[in-house]
């Protein structure tokens, strides 16, 4: 009964500690969305309120411009997703690799971006695609000769890898480091090749974690705003653009609630299924 | 030095370039002696730093951001960390449930949220003020907050409170004498990243506040947005460099608030 009795005790404890952040949450976070959800299934701008309505979602997946613009976010974030794996992978392989020293650098340098100003890593971006950039002149023909990478697919999609790399790293360093070294060693005494180890071993084992972390880029960066908004602009629109555009500029806040909709259940579905893979992996458990 | 090891590092030294690309360039530029932006800059001078500093509207987004961040700041740790100790402390059967929906502002995107703020204050016709933006704010941040804290208390043994306490300690001896010391590390680096993350906030104000509040990040919005100059390089240049130093002072901590977690 004692057992019982502190049992419910620290329940209550924990209840009385949380109650400051929960009615934060509740109040300030819970509300909100919960006006996001009722909005989308309204029509009008809340003064000519007509009821329940599909009309938005049926507007966004039959018109074409919408249409359009959905596939360019899913683009987008699979893009992203995969940049970012083929860049963080070796980051996280070697930061397995070398001394200590070496991997607290390398770690410092992929949090370095994310913790920088977001407008500020972005106006770096658009000096170095924009028109003379280095990084217009290293792509050459493919860049427009006035405006290099600013506006394309390929300048949004290398300042979101940027920037979403971290996500990537983390989740792969975890996964790589739970690899047992002895399992490396026995392949190569066993007569396979540096390459032939690194490919049937380490690669193989850590593919999970490849998954894992392009599920948490792609539910990062399909609701990322202002990168999109500064490099694509107006020529380059992905859905946390048009949210803002139809919210802000034109008042329409029917559409943009029922876009920001279909963006959380974008973003909540892989992270979902990122957990779920996560729970399985060997040192998925400690990231 | 075998080829396959020098090809090896090469990739991971042009990689860590590429990571430090964009922050290097708004630096560099920074010192261009040209009235326009260009890269790489041209001759060296500290004139922009010097239009930044002098200038009061500058100067006062600076104000107004750093206050705006504190103010978020300060609303994470009050209620972060009551809850992150609760949390920590094992066998409780609400923590999974409280844990998800702690975690909840950062996998929501936090354009929705910021909609769904304008939509009820619209309903309300209610008018931001600077505090509610504070408030607003210290949602997107308390998560990390609390995650920083919580690495921070889940890496303390929790024998060592009990021993205190068989000692004969108070509980809240036990645990300012014993935990508290080991956790000020961690607490004082979820405070920063905290600062970091509503300093830069951009969406909230965007969505809640223009034209009247002069931000920091806004103002940068729009000066990139639609005319370009030197002296936004040296603004954040400056940026840049305060981040570097606390990046520094908190890198070991802040990786486990940002390192994903099931």
């Amino acid at each position: 009964m004692t057992g019982g009795r502190i049992a419910r005790s620290q329940d209550k404890s924990t209840w009385l500690a949380t109650a400051p952040i929960l009615a934060l949450y509740g109040v300030q976070f819970m509300v909100p969305l919960a006006f996001v959800i009722y909005t989308s299934f309204r029509s009008g701008d809340g003064s000519t309120d007509s009821g329940f309505t599909l009309a938005q979602f049926k507007e966004i997946l039959t018109n074409d411009y919408y249409h359009q613009m959905l596939t360019r976010s899913v683009v987008l974030g699979l893009a992203t997703a995969l940049l970012a794996a083929v860049l963080g992978y070796p980051l996280a392989y070697a930061m397995t690799q070398c001394g200590r020293r070496a991997r607290a650098t390398i770690m410092a340098l992929v949090l370095l971006p994310l913790l920088t100003s977001t407008v500020v890593r972005s106006f770096g971006w658009m000096v170095l695609l924009g028109g003379d950039g280095w990084f217009a002149k290293l792509a050459g023909p493919l860049a427009n000769p006035r405006t290099g990478l600013m506006y394309s697919f390929a300048g949004v999609l290398i300042a979101m890898a940027h920037v979403l790399l971290p996500f990537m790293v983390m989740t792969l360093y975890g996964v790589l480091d739970k690899i047992d070294p002895t399992l490396r060693q026995a392949s190569l005494n066993l007569g396979a090749s540096r390459v032939q180890t690194f490919f049937k071993i380490t690669f193989s084992l850590s593919l999970g974690g490849v998954v894992a972390g392009m599920l948490l880029v792609f539910s990062a960066a399909v609701s990322t705003f202002v990168t999109p908004q500064l490099i694509g602009g107006a020529q380059y629109r992905v859905i946390p653009t048009e949210v803002y555009d139809q919210a802000v500029n034109l008042q329409n806040w029917s559409i943009a609630s029922a876009l920001a909709l279909l963006l959380m259940v974008a973003a909540l579905l892989s992270m979902g299924l990122y957990t779920r893979l996560v729970r399985g992996i060997p040192g998925g458990a400690a990231v | 030095m075998r080829i396959d090891k020098l090809a090896g590092r090469t990739t991971v030294v042009l990689l860590c370039l590429f990571l430090v690309a964009p922050l290097a360039v708004v630096v560099a530029t920074a010192f261009t002696t040209t009235p326009y932006l260009t890269f790489p800059p041209r001759g060296l001078t500290l004139k922009w730093f010097d239009v930044v500093l002098s200038d009061p509207s500058w100067r006062a987004a600076l104000l107004n951001s750093a206050l705006l961040a504190a103010g978020s700041t300060l609303i994470a740790c009050l209620v972060g960390t009551p809850a992150a100790i609760a949390l920590t402390k094992r066998g409780v059967a609400a923590s999974n449930l409280i844990g998800l929906l702690i975690v909840a502002p950062i996998v929501v995107p936090s354009i929705m949220y910021t909609l769904g703020l304008m939509l009820a204050y619209s309903k309300i016709s209610f008018t931001p003020q600077p505090w509610t933006l504070a408030v607003a704010i210290s949602v997107l941040a308390t998560p990390y907050f609390m995650r920083t804290l919580m690495a921070g208390l889940e890496s303390i043994d929790p024998s060592l409170e009990i021993a205190a306490m068989n000692l004969g300690a108070s509980r809240l001896r036990a645990w300012r004498d014993v935990v508290l010391p080991a956790v000020i590390r961690s607490f004082v680096s979820g405070a920063l990243l905290a600062f970091i993350i509503s300093f830069d906030e951009l969406i909230v104000p965007l969505f809640l506040a223009r034209p009247t509040d002069e931000l920091l990040p806004v103002r940068i919005y729009d000066m990139i947005a639609y005319d370009i100059d030197p002296s936004i390089a040296a603004v954040s240049a400056i940026l840049i460099v305060v981040t570097c130093v606390l990046v520094v002072i908190s890198a070991r901590d802040t990786k486990r608030a940002v390192e994903p977690k099931s």
